[in-house]
């Protein structure tokens, strides 16, 4: 989503006053080292988080990686990794970076929800590492179920690393995480900017020679006050832009319904309120995108978690969902009927245009 | 598309992509009968990946997909429903397209 105007204001003022390196010690040097302690109070504060254990870095792939190699040091003798099928590649690279066949890949519904049952008797065995659960995930929309996946991790007494990066904002925070990983991207910050928290009680071990464990060097001051300012305007809003984008989504699944030979995909309930993902049977899913691209409407295809951005998407597949015509559309909580109407109609002509080029079924 | 006597339908799909090869197999097999086994040949690997969902939604009971000895790979189908939605909107579609050459 574009960046809140309002976190773009805080950007363009903090690069006047934050520029310096908050490890130096002259005054500007501190008064950046001032600004950077005083977002990280603000951001724990809406995390939900502690804020000394609240870090930032460069991306949230990096953030992820720190955390993944951190965690995996601290649980040396534990070699195992168990995660949902439909975690991002930022997680899934992470850990294969820190064993190769750590990965413990839990399969997931027709909706993409992970098999509770099936993580909780793997995690029952004693060589687990850590849990890598997603709040909810990117592709479809559907929200996993942390609480009890943390209540499981709990008992077995291992930590939960739940990457929220697709779903804060959009959603509340998680509050049952023993790691969290945030994106500001999706509560309309900035891009190039990762958040990471633990709770206090747990263990890590800083796999870096030197600099901080989190970030070489520093990170940006203006990307960091902007994801913070955004975040708060996020949360005073979020109940009403959930309100209005749950209303869009359903008069947006009211046009897609009309479409023939379509599948909605996610969970009919449990899901991000402005996610809609289908797949159009029979139509080319980059074709589609390319026509709505041409009505001026951004819209996903292919794979979204990273790992082959025209590829089918591995996500999709582990629910056992038809990759090709799959189409994601994240609403903006600014969006009006009228832009819904026009989108709804240029999906029906796109679709209906594609498939009469590839002489499908309509 | 060739029939042989114990009901087993032959469809190369081999050269097509995706999603053409689920449009060219949704037309060979869209008056097949209940119970009428299809065997697909086909080579396009994104397809593979959407064959057992495909098939589910088509209504066809669907064999784990075997790598065909002269390259691509065979994929086993079973019609069960007789897939009438799909049935429907190739009908329907056809329809539509001889009314415009009209």
């Amino acid at each position: 989503m574009p960046v809140d105007r309002e976190a773009r204001d805080v950007y363009l003022a903090a690069l006047d006053d934050g520029w310096a390196d908050p490890a130096r010690l002259h005054a500007e040097g501190r008064r950046a080292k001032e600004m950077l302690d005083d977002v990280r109070e603000e951001m724990a504060a809406l995390l939900v988080a502690h804020p000394a254990h609240t870090h930032f870095a460069p991306t949230p792939a990096v953030s992820a990686e720190r955390l993944i190699m951190g965690l995996a040091a601290a649980r040396s003798g534990r070699f195992r990794v168990v995660a949902s099928a439909v975690e991002s590649a930022m997680i899934t690279d992470a850990v294969h970076h820190v064993g190769p066949d750590a990965l413990d890949s839990i399969p997931v519904d027709e909706h993409g929800r992970v098999r509770l049952d099936l993580l909780i008797r793997a995690v029952t065995v004693v060589d687990v590492a850590f849990i890598a659960l997603q709040h909810a995930n990117r592709e479809v929309g559907t929200i996993q179920p942390v609480e009890d996946a943390h209540a499981a991790a709990t008992v077995s007494k291992v930590p939960l690393v739940v990457d929220a990066t697709a779903s804060i904002g959009p959603l509340d925070p998680p509050r049952e995480w023993d790691a969290l990983l945030a994106d500001p991207t999706s509560w309309g910050g900035p891009g190039g900017f990762g958040v990471l928290a633990l709770r206090p009680n747990v263990r890590w071990l800083p796999c870096w020679p030197s600099g901080t464990p989190w970030a070489t060097g520093s990170v940006g001051i203006p990307a960091a006050l902007a994801a913070a300012a955004a975040l708060r305007k996020s949360h005073a809003s979020r109940q009403e832009a959930t309100r209005k984008v749950a209303a869009a989504t359903a008069r947006l699944r009211r046009a897609i319904q009309s479409i023939p030979n379509s599948v909605l995909l996610g969970h009919p309930l449990d899901q991000m309120p402005h996610v809609t993902a289908v797949s159009f049977v029979y139509a080319d899913a980059v074709a589609v995108a390319r026509a709505l691209d041409a009505c001026g409407f951004a819209v996903g295809c292919g794979c979204t978690c990273g790992r082959h951005p025209s590829g089918p998407c591995p996500a999709l597949t582990a629910m056992g969902a038809m990759t090709h015509g799959a189409i994601r559309l994240g609403l903006h909580p600014g969006i009006v009927d009228e832009d819904i109407d026009a989108l709804g109609a240029a999906l029906i002509g796109a679709v209906h245009s594609v498939r009469l080029s590839l002489g499908a079924p309509q | 598309m060739t029939s042989s006597a114990s009901d087993i339908v032959e469809v190369d799909a081999r050269g097509l992509g995706n999603p053409t090869t689920f449009i060219h197999v949704a037309k060979s097999t869209r008056y097949l009968s209940r119970g009428t086994t299809v065997v697909v040949r086909a080579d396009d690997d994104s397809a593979a990946i959407d064959f057992p969902a495909w098939a589910e939604w088509a209504g066809h009971a669907i064999d784990p997909i075997e790598p065909a000895p002269e390259g691509g790979y065979l994929v086993r189908l079973e019609v069960l429903k007789g897939s009438r939605k799909t049935q429907h909107a190739v009908e329907s579609s056809l329809a539509s397209r001889k009314g415009m050459t009209r």
